[in-house]
């Protein structure tokens, strides 16, 4: 005798009421988790940072109006064990090496990202990377990178099956000096350069 | 008469002997009176207007250029809801009836109330004196296997309750 | 039939998309966003969202972070896209003059192509709708499927117009 909408309303009311439960459940116990293991002071060592310094005139490598734009890439060592960031609500690991730092004239802080790596599985979470190449070209958004202290750190933030983003970062530190370029070999490196890309 | 009522849910059926008790007093010789209704519909209404004026504003001018405005709508449909559910909860109290008798003046007021999974229809009336009656209906006194209610059986038993409530008052 | 009883239906089906309505307004208002709850539409963040997946977004912070993963729009098209924040430069003096860069974490490259009038970042005050703060998995597809399918329309508006006549009594 019951009808049918009042049968679908009493299913979907028990489950939704259900399902919060359980992802209110869910997202606690990965929480404690996550602080009974420590996750926010992990560990990693970054060493061994070289940039390597290249000049485009390209609108994709940052460059306005077909101005030369500096491009740094680094290559860099890699330790971190993110293994404890792995329970069972989290869907992915994203990690990421950043490199902040002031301008010259202290006016404008900034962060850019060299690497980033996604992490599905709990057996690829421990990283060890030996002269491992950035996978992003990195200019700054009005001057040179050149002549500039930056603050290498590696993050990570890890993307759940159900609930909140969590983010965190690691306590290894790099600081990578790039020295201000010769004016004479910038010079040759730009004709170089605006030769070998083509006009945007 | 009226459709039949699935008798296995007992909130169809309090809902149809809601709608019937108007009918029953009113043979009783009671002249409703609409003033709770009116006052509920009030408000209820303002509450819709206030969330269709927001809906139209956030259609017609975009969300960006009307935060302020929908700033004080948002605060005046939580503020009648207050008020509404203050009405329903402290003023209204589940009242489904208010008459006055033509006869002898005397008011009556009618609240029922329904629990989940009861076969229970509970009616409260009250006299203006003070005097109250608790009982429970069983539905099945009032209604038949098809669903539908017996209006002769169920104006009987109003009136019997009535003579009782004035009992209670003359003792 | 009674003007009163039938007003009074009529109230409680004004009411049922009064509160889900003023719920929505109410929300956008606390997370200073136009839209806090949106569905996932492309692919350029798999694995980790997914075409219907349900995100919540906070719009309240001044400045976002890299890493942050924030929903933009770009001027002229109406698509919200939800890509991570490769970079950001913003001004000591003013934090709030903030420049982000994006990349989708399944895209090759970064998001340059996408913005609009040959930029080359987006504007955190104009341009960022909020960021993500929370997930939930595929809720979002019964939408996707109601506004890409012309069917699924009309199956859901029958259905809703079968049960309110067969619950109506």
């Amino acid at each position: 005798m019951f009808s049918l909408s009042q049968r679908f309303q009493t299913v979907s009311n028990t489950a939704v009421t259900v399902g919060l439960f359980l992802a209110a459940f869910i997202i606690g116990t990965s929480w404690f988790q996550l602080v009974s293991n420590h996750a926010f002071d992990l560990s990693s060592s970054i060493s061994n940072v070289t940039p390597k310094i290249n000049v485009r005139t390209s609108r994709y490598y940052g460059s306005v109006n077909g101005k030369a734009k500096e491009n740094a890439k680094v290559s860099f060592d890699l330790e971190a064990d993110l293994t404890k960031l792995f329970n069972w609500n989290t869907k992915q690991v994203f990690t990421y090496l950043t490199a902040e730092y002031e301008n010259v004239k202290h006016t404008r802080q900034n962060e850019v990202t060299f690497w980033d790596k996604i992490i599905t599985s709990k057996d690829d979470a421990v990283l060890n990377l030996t002269d491992a190449q950035s996978k992003y070209h990195v200019w700054d958004v009005q001057e040179k990178l050149t002549g500039k202290d930056l603050k290498l750190k590696l993050h990570w933030n890890i993307q759940p099956w159900v609930g909140p983003l969590v983010y965190g970062e690691t306590d290894g530190t790099f600081t990578l000096s790039i020295p201000e370029r010769e004016k004479t070999e910038k010079k040759a490196k730009e004709s170089e350069s605006a030769e070998s890309s083509s006009p945007n | 008469m009226s459709s039949p009522v699935n008798v296995y849910s007992i909130s169809e059926v309090s809902q149809r002997l809601d709608e019937e008790i108007p009918v029953v007093f009113g043979r009783l010789g009671y002249k409703q009176s609409f003033k709770l209704i009116d006052l509920k519909l009030l408000i209820g209404y303002s509450i819709a207007i206030v969330a269709a004026a927001s809906f139209l504003l956030d259609k017609k001018l975009g969300h960006n250029n009307v935060i302020g405005y929908q700033k004080l709508l948002v605060g005046c449909y939580a503020v009648l809801s207050l008020i509404f559910w203050y009405f329903k909860k402290f003023v209204e109290k589940s009242t489904i009836y208010t008459g006055t008798n033509s006869n002898d003046q005397s008011v009556i007021n009618v609240r029922t109330l329904f629990k989940e999974a009861q076969p229970l229809y509970k009616v409260v009336l009250l006299g203006d004196d003070g005097a109250r009656l608790e009982v429970d209906l069983q539905i099945n006194k009032v209604f038949n296997e098809a669903g539908y209610l017996q209006t002769d059986l169920f104006f009987n038993w109003c009136k019997n309750q009535l003579t009782i409530l004035k009992e209670k008052k003359d003792n | 039939m009674n003007l009163r009883l039938e007003l009074t239906k009529l109230l409680n089906l004004c009411f049922v998309f009064a509160s889900a309505y003023m719920f929505w307004e109410g929300l956008s208002l606390v997370a200073n966003t136009h839209s806090p709850i949106v569905v996932v539409l492309s692919g350029s963040m798999e694995p980790a969202f997914q075409r219907g997946d349900i995100l919540f977004l906070w719009n309240r912070n001044e400045q976002s972070k890299v890493g942050d993963v924030v929903v933009y729009e770009v001027a002229g098209k109406n698509i919200p896209i939800v890509h991570r924040v490769l970079r950001e430069h913003h001004s000591i003096a003013d934090p709030s003059k903030q420049v982000l860069l994006t990349k989708g974490d399944n895209n090759a490259g970064n998001d340059i192509p996408l913005y609009a009038n040959r930029k080359l970042y987006l504007n955190k005050q104009k341009d960022i709708v909020g960021t993500v703060k929370g997930y939930f998995p595929q809720l979002g597809y019964i939408t996707i499927w109601v506004s890409e399918n012309k069917y699924a329309k009309f199956a859901l508006l029958g259905f809703l117009a079968l049960s309110s006549l067969v619950g109506g009594e």
